[in-house]
């Protein structure tokens, strides 16, 4: 990983007024990112908490895909169709679920996301998510 | 030192410089051009741009050649704007042939030059050449104050052009013995440049291994092997040179090979690097030295590395692979792939070589990766691709062949940028027979009438 560009990044989103960690996992290096306002009328939740995993060989390596913690549902007790067929995974001694999400090769725009832009991507999930269920 | 330079900028330059060395036409002065350098290590600078002069541009009075301040200053504030770490001027002296070197006025002139445009640009680097009709001589106005001689140009395209920076033309001599039976597609030249080249193998494993084989055998004289990966068991099935006892001592892919190297005694030097250019910034950096990059690596974050360096520091990269196409337990295809990358041609990014897909999780640790594979979304990579000898030696058979066309042309025709050998596609010449119409084979009795 170019620890450098991270760095520079973790340091964007943490200067965009993200409340956010990371964590390395047995080598496995993650960023979780805490307390997004989500619209609770469509949640159980006003707020999410999300894992994001990050490559080692980022940012040659991009992201893609995230996790939110397992308690979080939609407002009728039900889970999100995207996390719907996947399992709970310990990461952190919390229980999360990875959401079905990924990012086409040839996706819009060109350039690779960074952590910044990808949470930010992260986020239009929970409004996808009150258009849809 | 030495200078990079692309076939379309460098056939910019021998249009203009070319007109010198026309004395029937009654032309033959001395004419000169201006580019942009940019140094992408301490050891090569590459030719960013060249701008061609207009009327007044260049001046010549009684042989002494004079770039205007209006073309310099041009240059140079474009040079700036595009982040170029230098100037470069080329000129020629007519009536020099197989031998130039600088003139008693260029050495006067030069460097007053160069101190003037570091004064006005404290940190750049500039590079004077001049042009005989065969032979270049070049020097570089360093920053540590001294000056150094090139000694190479590389001319890079769909071939590959190395004229040394020392004045003298090339001059073929007989190569060694050894080399005889070659030849016929490696001259005495093209042997000559061959073993001036430092190539870089990136992956020293089936495809790699046989790569370093072949290069040596064909006159290279100076090779980087860079693998951190000890053999394996499941390795010796296609690993050239490596035993049951290297498994066992754990020996280093890189080890093995130039050990081979070694004992083999034909005068390749071999650099044995046990490193991984994924991790390693600084072996990144060593790699914008080598003049032929060739990747044998299976993964794609190590191919987009090199690709990358190979773009953006002018280098010839070839990128080898193989694959046995499985589909429902059944060998569906069997392709060896050869492909050039070259300035000016496509990329192993815009050619969809490389997946970004695979990228990433090749990144992500294996209980991660699981869990996104199991997503669905990608190609699982951590099933064990099949991969044998037979099909590696094709494609570094075929990448071999490529590197001797770069430097000496055999075939009238380019070689196609991306090879590919589909194994199911071969048809296959049936023999024919010689005595076909004359009854039955004296030896065997085999006649086509008779065939079981």
């Amino acid at each position: 990983m170019n620890n450098e560009i991270f760095a520079v990044h973790f340091a964007e989103l943490l200067a965009g007024g993200f409340d956010a960690c990371e964590y390395d996992v047995n080598g496995q290096k993650y960023v979780e990112v805490r307390k997004i306002p989500i619209d609770g009328s469509v949640w159980n939740m006003a707020e999410a908490n999300i894992l994001i995993a990050v490559p080692s060989n980022y940012n040659i390596g991009g992201l893609d895909g995230f996790y939110i913690e397992d308690g979080l549902l939609l407002a009728n007790n039900q889970a999100h169709q995207r996390t719907r067929h996947q399992g709970v995974c310990v990461i952190l001694d919390r229980n999360w679920r990875i959401v079905s999400w990924h990012y086409q090769q040839n996706k819009p725009w060109s350039s690779s996301d960074t952590i910044v832009t990808h949470v930010h991507h992260c986020r239009l999930f929970f409004k996808q998510g009150a258009r849809k269920d | 030192m030495k200078i990079r330079v692309t076939e379309h900028n460098w056939n910019i330059v021998t249009k203009i410089l070319n007109p010198s060395f026309n004395h029937s036409k009654g032309q033959g002065n001395e004419l000169g051009v201006i580019g942009t350098i940019k140094k992408v290590s301490d050891q090569v600078f590459i030719v960013a741009e060249i701008f061609e002069p207009s009327a007044g541009d260049v001046d010549c009075k009684r042989r002494c050649l004079r770039f205007s301040p209006n073309y310099i200053r041009r240059v140079q504030l474009q040079g700036k704007k595009n982040n170029a770490n230098g100037l470069i001027f080329f000129h020629t002296h007519p009536f020099s042939d197989e031998h130039v070197s600088f003139s008693p006025y260029d050495d006067a002139e030069e460097p007053k030059l160069m101190a003037n445009l570091k004064d006005v640009w404290p940190s750049s680097e500039h590079i004077g050449i001049v042009a005989g009709k065969k032979a270049i001589m070049a020097r570089v106005y360093a920053n540590d104050g001294n000056v150094y001689p090139i000694t190479n140009l590389f001319v890079i395209g769909r071939t590959l052009k190395v004229i040394s920076g020392d004045g003298c033309a090339e001059v073929t001599s007989k190569p060694e013995h050894i080399f005889d039976r070659s030849m016929a597609i490696t001259g005495g030249g093209a042997l000559a440049i061959l073993g001036k080249l430092q190539i870089a193998i990136v992956g020293v494993g089936g495809t790699g291994s046989l790569m370093a084989e072949l290069l040596k055998r064909a006159g290279c004289r100076n090779l980087i092997l860079i693998d951190d990966d000890c053999v394996e068991e499941t390795n010796l099935n296609r690993l050239l040179h490596a035993s049951v006892q290297d498994v066992k001592e754990k020996r280093k892919k890189v080890h093995v090979s130039a050990y081979e190297n070694y004992i083999t005694g034909m005068g390749c030097e071999v650099e044995a690097i046990d490193g991984n250019i994924v991790n390693d910034s600084h072996l990144q950096e060593y790699l914008k030295n080598a003049d032929i990059l060739i990747g044998c690596i299976d993964k794609d974050t190590p191919r987009c590395i090199l690709n990358k360096i190979a773009v953006e520091t002018c280098i010839p990269y070839i990128d080898l692979g193989t694959e046995i196409g499985i589909e429902n337990d059944k060998v569906q295809s069997l392709d060896a792939r050869v492909t050039y990358v070259y300035p000016g041609g496509p990329c192993l990014e815009c050619r969809g070589l490389i997946s970004y897909d695979n990228i990433r999780l090749e990144g992500l640790q294996p209980e991660e990766r699981a869990r996104h594979i199991g997503l669905g979304y990608c190609r699982n990579i951590d099933i064990r691709q099949p991969a044998v000898m037979e099909l590696n030696m094709r494609a570094a058979s075929l990448a071999s062949l490529y590197i001797r066309h770069l430097v000496q042309p055999f075939l009238d025709v380019c070689l196609d940028t991306d090879m590919r050998e589909a194994l199911v596609m071969l048809k296959h010449k049936q023999p024919s027979l010689k005595k076909e119409n004359n009854g039955p084979c004296a030896i065997c009795g085999y006649s086509k009438n008779n065939e079981r």
